[in-house]
């Protein structure tokens, strides 16, 4: 049995070929909250119920984990092979549900407003669970949802532009800009949500 | 590029660009040395450039917490599902784990039946079985209903009074002769098909029923020898008369 503590995914895939339960639990309770966020967040205003199909996405994923884990060749990273496996399954969901052309049609990389950056960080001035739900509520709202996919790859687990490229199926200056642009409507939405926490009475 | 070029009082929109575009990397420890070393250094410069970083810090940090208290309860409960059906349909296979793999402290619930079980997990398969079974319920039941329904042209009065030259129409322009033949009294069955083989058996021939043992036979195209054929069909021993009718044109005498 793998000493679940400081084992690699690699370590634990390994030994779960030799069916070790542990190592299993183990690889789920580190990586099943991530990719379920992930997943969660990305589906956010598809039109699916979100949060069910982020369960039963991260249920399958670890499904086929447990029945087939030498199929992790370890060619890439193993966060960039689970958040794709994971990204491809949540795909196909939007896929049986015919949502997913709708999705391209909005996912342009040109809505970004510009916002002064001198301007004062909103964020900074939220509390905690304002600013939880503000984030939230205005990364579902981003428009393109391949730069919320990004910025959800990038935050979640510090993923490397050229892993996130590799998940999304792009070029790695797709992903940058991408990323810019995210961040940018993130920022936008964020100012416009302060100033409706400073007009609230 | 390895230099900073952020020792002036102004940042150029060169610098904010490459601010901007580096930023995730740079946050993610994912830059090479001198470019990070770049992004450190034109931050203090520009002190609005380390708001914009210790903003993404903090929605990353959000984003970060949200992930690691996401509950993944129910995805377990679902997955062991799934597993507790792929065991119970593979009792001796290799990939059965000997228990449930992990030590989930949730009571047990009650498991679906494995066919659904199995189904559940391959939801491509369940919708070709639902397929298959409408397919199944629906198609003998169309089949019978096809089978017990009369045909709408073969109740109707009209075909009762139809002549028979008209139930059964030659090509416009064709001409049909007609030969009548009355048959002996005694003429057994096999007459009919003799003389048929007389007339010619290239030819198309129908025999029309007629009183008193007598038969038209009614032949396309025309026969080149009529008399010939006139009299082989004489001369056949279950015939007591033959005789030429007068031709139809079927564009003309439906």
């Amino acid at each position: 049995m793998v000493s679940s503590t400081s084992a690699s995914p690699q370590q634990l895939l390994h030994a779960m070929q030799s069916r070790d339960q542990q190592a299993f639990r183990t690889l789920w309770d580190d990586w099943a909250h991530k990719v379920q966020f992930f997943v969660r967040s990305k589906l956010a205003s598809s039109g699916l119920d979100a949060e069910q199909c982020a369960q039963e996405v991260v249920a399958d994923v670890f499904y086929d984990l447990w029945r087939h884990p030498e199929r992790f060749d370890g060619r890439v990273a193993f966060n960039t092979w689970l958040f794709t496996v994971a990204r491809n399954k949540a795909i196909d969901r939007l896929r049986q549900h015919q949502r997913r052309a709708v999705m391209e049609e909005s996912a342009g990389d040109e809505d970004f407003s510009d916002v002064p950056d001198d301007a004062p960080t909103p964020e900074v001035q939220l509390d905690h669970r304002q600013q939880r739900h503000a984030v939230m509520r205005c990364l579902e709202r981003l428009r393109n949802h391949l730069q919320r996919e990004a910025l959800l790859l990038w935050a979640i687990d510090d993923m490397p532009l050229a892993a996130i490229a590799s998940t999304q199926q792009c070029p790695e200056n797709t992903v940058k800009t991408r990323l810019f642009h995210g961040r940018k409507n993130l920022h936008s939405c964020l100012q416009q949500s302060l100033r409706l926490e400073a007009t609230t009475p | 590029m390895n230099t900073p070029n952020a020792s002036g009082s102004t940042l150029t929109e060169d610098q904010r660009q490459r601010f901007e575009q580096d930023l995730p990397a740079w946050l993610a420890g994912a830059l090479d040395a001198p470019d990070a070393q770049w992004m450190e250094a034109v931050q203090r410069q520009h002190p609005t450039l380390q708001a914009q970083t210790q903003a993404l810090r903090q929605v990353r940090a959000v984003l970060r917490d949200a992930a690691t208290e996401e509950s993944t309860d129910a995805a377990w409960d679902l997955l062991m599902q799934k597993v507790a059906a792929d065991t119970a349909a593979e009792p001796s296979s290799a990939t059965r784990p000997a228990t449930h793999p992990a030590p989930s402290p949730r009571p047990a619930r009650a498991q679906p039946p494995r066919w659904l079980a199995w189904l559940w997990g391959h939801a491509d398969w369940a919708n070709a079985c639902a397929a298959a079974a409408v397919v199944a319920l629906v198609a003998p039941s169309a089949w019978m209903a096809w089978q017990r329904q009369p045909a709408p042209d073969s109740a109707g009065p009209a075909w009762r009074s139809s002549p028979l030259a008209r139930l059964q129409p030659a090509a416009p322009g064709e001409v049909r002769v007609r030969l009548e033949v009355q048959l002996q009294p005694d003429a057994p069955a096999s007459a009919l098909a003799e003389l048929s083989a007389l007339a010619a058996p290239q030819l198309a021939a129908i025999w029309q029923a007629q009183d008193g043992h007598r038969w038209v036979l009614q032949l396309t195209p025309p026969v080149p020898d009529t008399a010939a054929l006139l009299q082989a069909v004489q001369a056949h021993p279950a015939v007591a008369q033959a005789r030429w009718l007068p031709t139809l044109d079927a564009a003309t005498n439906p």
